[in-house]
């Protein structure tokens, strides 16, 4: 290595990136072309630069849960779910129980579509107060 | 049909979590790579990346779309990966599997490398100072500009550019002892 290649070295390095000023560049250029050290860490430093860049991208973790779980869902639906089921029951019983087709048949639409009404309005009543109660 | 960056940014900015949801997914390796080879360390790796991704999602009313998404979530995950290393603790468990001079979790190194030499790079890039090292993988491995780098690691031009050369100079200097 000559003398002068240790003071270079910096801008040898801008030089193979491409930073330095036309004049320096050329300055380089013609250094370079009688330096056969130097020629030899350009290739060493551009060879580094090539492995950087051919790092592989690394395939991420699958990811565990993106979404947050809310651990009181389940137990809340389990819950729901048992607490409608008697209501329900309740009401298919009561239902059969008061189930008379033949008087269905001889009541007015608009009578019939009234009884259903008042017994929906038990069946929400009764439902509204076993949920607060349960729940 | 697939949408660019900037689509889905203002998807997720009027409250689309969804858009964000398919940028993690276009971005995850990448982030994942970068945080590892800053890290070298796959579950610090992967604990930054999700630190990533909560701070773009975050300060995404704060990006700015005359740059590319992708080089502020890099230069964002580059920031999170070198504050995590600024963590004393964390720091000291690095130091300790850099003195050993071996990649570590075989198991986990087994399925992230393919070649020998790239884990010998590898391991050569972690004995660089982190910030050093950051430089080199946003520009060299990320190939952002220089002007990014600088910001992104906020510091002047110049010292990335020392940095960079030293960073280079040192690879091939400790490549040649071991490659000979």
């Amino acid at each position: 290595m000559r003398d002068d290649c240790t003071s270079l070295e910096r801008l040898l390095h801008d030089y193979a990136e491409g930073w330095l000023e036309a004049a320096e560049q050329g300055r380089l250029t013609r250094h370079l072309e009688g330096c056969f050290n130097c020629q030899e860490k350009l290739k060493a430093w551009s060879a580094v630069g090539r492995a950087l860049r051919e790092l592989p991208c690394l395939p991420a973790p699958a990811p565990a849960s993106v979404t947050p779980v809310n651990e009181g869902e389940p137990e809340f639906a389990l819950r729901l779910a048992l607490a409608m089921c008697l209501p329900v029951a309740l009401m298919i019983t009561a239902y059969s129980r008061q189930w008379r087709p033949p008087e269905w048949e001889q009541l007015m639409p608009y009578e019939s579509l009234l009884r259903l009404t008042e017994r929906a309005q038990d069946w929400v009543i009764t439902l509204w107060i076993w949920l607060r109660g349960v729940l | 049909m697939k949408l660019d960056d900037a689509t889905l940014v203002a998807q997720c900015l009027q409250g689309d979590t969804r858009a964000f949801d398919t940028l993690v997914e276009r971005y995850r390796d990448r982030v994942f790579s970068l945080a590892f080879r800053i890290l070298g360390e796959a579950s610090a790796a992967e604990d930054a990346m999700q630190e990533a991704f909560l701070r773009a999602y975050t300060r995404l009313p704060l990006y700015d779309p005359a740059q590319p998404f992708s080089t502020w979530l890099l230069c964002l995950t580059a920031r999170v990966c070198l504050n995590a290393r600024r963590d004393r603790a964390t720091e000291l468990r690095y130091l300790e599997q850099a003195a050993k001079a071996t990649p570590p979790a075989p198991t986990v190194e087994e399925r992230l490398y393919e070649r020998e030499q790239r884990r010998t790079l590898q391991r050569l890039l972690m004995r660089l100072p982190a910030a050093q090292r950051t430089a080199m993988l946003l520009y060299y491995y990320e190939e952002l500009p220089l002007a990014q780098v600088a910001r992104a690691l906020e510091v002047p031009e110049g010292t990335v550019k020392t940095w960079l050369y030293r960073g280079r100079e040192s690879l091939r200097r400790w490549l040649e002892e071991e490659l000979g």
